[in-house]
């Protein structure tokens, strides 16, 4: 048999053995997993390599169904424990090693304050424990099996947030500062995975309608005079020209009122300026209006834009109408609907 | 022992009183605490044989978490995610042990799978839609040619998803509405630009 093939059989031969002296020989789970490791093994017999193999393996679902039932052999020899009273307490050391391990997986960066406080009180008790029972039970009292997770998701939530400002995504930003209120309340894994499932799809929807005002109100023209900058043609100005007239009639702003709007200039000066002078530009806010200005003024050659109806001038978010002027704040501190509170 | 029963004990009513701070959310395992803690208090000498390997806790969990899934997306109007946590919590309650409850979830998720990602798939192919036909409105006459191309795809793509879909489902049903900035003006003239793209 291939040699890889045989190490990867090995680790369930291990798996059976560990259970099968708990059990009668003809114990009906022990035979059940045997006959099928049996398969497992005569189906390696005819493979030449590990990948012919694994796909063959993958094809009948055999590894779920391998797993099925090694864990179907752990139950009936920890039942026929718990009949004869073997039962093995692990000791509260025993028991600790995943959570050393866990600690261990965590990568320096992210070994906040507040997490490795958590883990370091995890691992008091589990000097001052000397059977996992009591280990777990302390850990339960202190609520530590469910800080291990929040308290680091609450940190690490409040790091993204200034990462968040600095590219101009309130949305975001009111994303992390929810999450880590969240963490900070939460008492077990059920509501941690509810109250995150639903702040992201809240989320996710006010993103939609954000990444969409941003494309629609700036980076549409925004994008069409940067190709006339880098290749002013007459195409390149026309398109200028309709962008501009697209966002005169859709928002009712012209060109003197579009770049006071928070949410074009913080895009403007977090994103754009940011990007511009890394290249080697040397851009104010100031400066790079004016030339988005110069360029929109040729390109409608002193024929002005038609305003659209001054109700134009406002966004729609979670049903509820919210001026333009205020969209960054509404995005940075959303009226969520009620129902969509818990 | 009594002291190993006394601490599972302990750790029980910890779990039970952590679960009491949000029950909505917890419902099925707060049952299942209760009665484990009632055998542990009234009938200790019975409590390893009738506990066994607390099975009835893994699979009260996971019947709470595609509850309360289930009544998010309730909320949300987000029926094939509906659907897909109905499914799931239809498997995890028929398993008898833990490797049962493993298959059946793994076979649930595998079924699953496409219902998950559905509504996200709407709303991209919608997004993009929408963009489309705003390039097509904006560009130069010689060039939306390939803009009507491109509307028609995303717009038969939502389509194969949702066969009822309309302008004027897009305009109503809160799933698809809540993603759209736009007011009922602007809603108007996106349909009219919709139809010199769609016809």
């Amino acid at each position: 048999m291939n040699e890889d093939i045989q190490n990867f059989l090995n680790s369930y031969v291990n798996m059976i053995d560990t259970y099968a002296d708990k059990v009668d020989d003809n114990h009906e789970k022990l035979v059940a997993a045997r006959e099928y490791f049996a398969k497992m093994e005569a189906l390696g017999n005819s493979c030449a390599d590990i990948s012919t193999y694994m796909g063959k393996v993958a094809e009948d679902d055999m590894m779920n169904i391998m797993s099925r039932l090694l864990t179907e052999l752990a139950e009936a020899g920890l039942a026929a424990d718990r009949a004869s009273g073997n039962l093995k307490i692990p000791t509260a050391k025993e028991y600790g090693i995943a959570y050393r391990e866990a600690y261990k997986s965590i990568d320096d960066k992210e070994k906040f304050p507040g997490t490795c406080a958590v883990y370091d009180r995890v691992f008091e008790l589990e000097d001052e424990s000397e059977f996992a029972p009591e280990f777990m039970r302390k850990l339960a009292e202190e609520g530590l099996f469910n800080k291990m997770t929040t308290v680091s998701l609450a940190e690490n939530s409040r790091k993204i947030i200034p990462d968040s400002e600095k590219v101009s995504q309130p949305v975001m930003v009111y994303h992390n500062e929810q999450m880590a209120l969240m963490a900070d309340n939460a008492q077990s894994a059920i509501e941690v995975e509810y109250e995150s499932q639903r702040l992201m799809e809240l989320n996710r929807t006010e993103l939609m309608c954000d990444q969409m005002l941003c494309m629609d109100l700036y980076y549409r023209l925004g994008g069409a005079i940067a190709s006339y900058l880098v290749s002013p043609t007459e195409d390149n100005l026309h398109r200028v020209e309709n962008n501009y007239r697209f966002v005169a009639e859709f928002f009712s702003v012209d060109m003197e009122e579009l770049y006071q709007i928070q949410r074009v200039s913080d895009l403007i000066k977090q994103v754009i300026l940011p990007a511009l002078n890394d290249k080697g530009q040397v851009y104010t806010f100031e400066s790079f209006i004016e030339e988005q200005k110069m360029v929109i003024k040729k390109s409608i050659e002193g024929k002005p834009a038609e305003m659209g109806p001054g109700s134009r001038k406002s966004i729609v978010l979670w049903g509820k109408k919210i001026a333009l002027d205020d969209a960054f704040e509404a995005f940075r501190n959303p009226e969520r609907p009620e129902e969509f509170l818990s | 022992m009594a002291d190993h029963m006394r601490d599972s004990l302990g750790y029980l009513a910890a779990q039970k009183k952590a679960a009491e701070n949000k029950p909505h959310l917890h419902r099925t395992v707060i049952k299942v605490l209760s009665h484990y803690l009632k055998i542990g208090q009234e009938e200790p000498e019975n409590y390893l044989e009738k506990a066994g390997d607390m099975f009835l806790n893994a699979q009260a969990e996971q019947l709470d978490r595609q509850a309360n899934f289930f009544d998010l997306y309730k909320k949300l109007q987000y029926k094939e995610r509906q659907q897909a946590h109905k499914t799931m919590y239809e498997a995890i309650k028929e398993a008898k042990g833990y490797g049962d409850l493993n298959t059946r979830i793994t076979d649930a998720r595998k079924e699953t799978e496409e219902l998950i990602f559905m509504e996200n798939r709407k709303k991209e192919h919608l997004l993009n839609f929408i963009e489309i036909v705003l390039s097509h409105h904006i560009e130069l006459e010689k060039d939306k040619e390939q803009f009507i191309y491109k509307a028609k795809i995303e717009w038969s793509k939502l389509q194969e998803l949702d066969p009822d879909v309309s302008w004027e489902k897009i305009c109503t049903f809160p799933p698809y509405r809540n993603a759209l900035y736009y007011d009922d003006d602007r809603l108007a003239l996106l349909k009219e630009w919709i139809s010199e793209v769609l016809k």
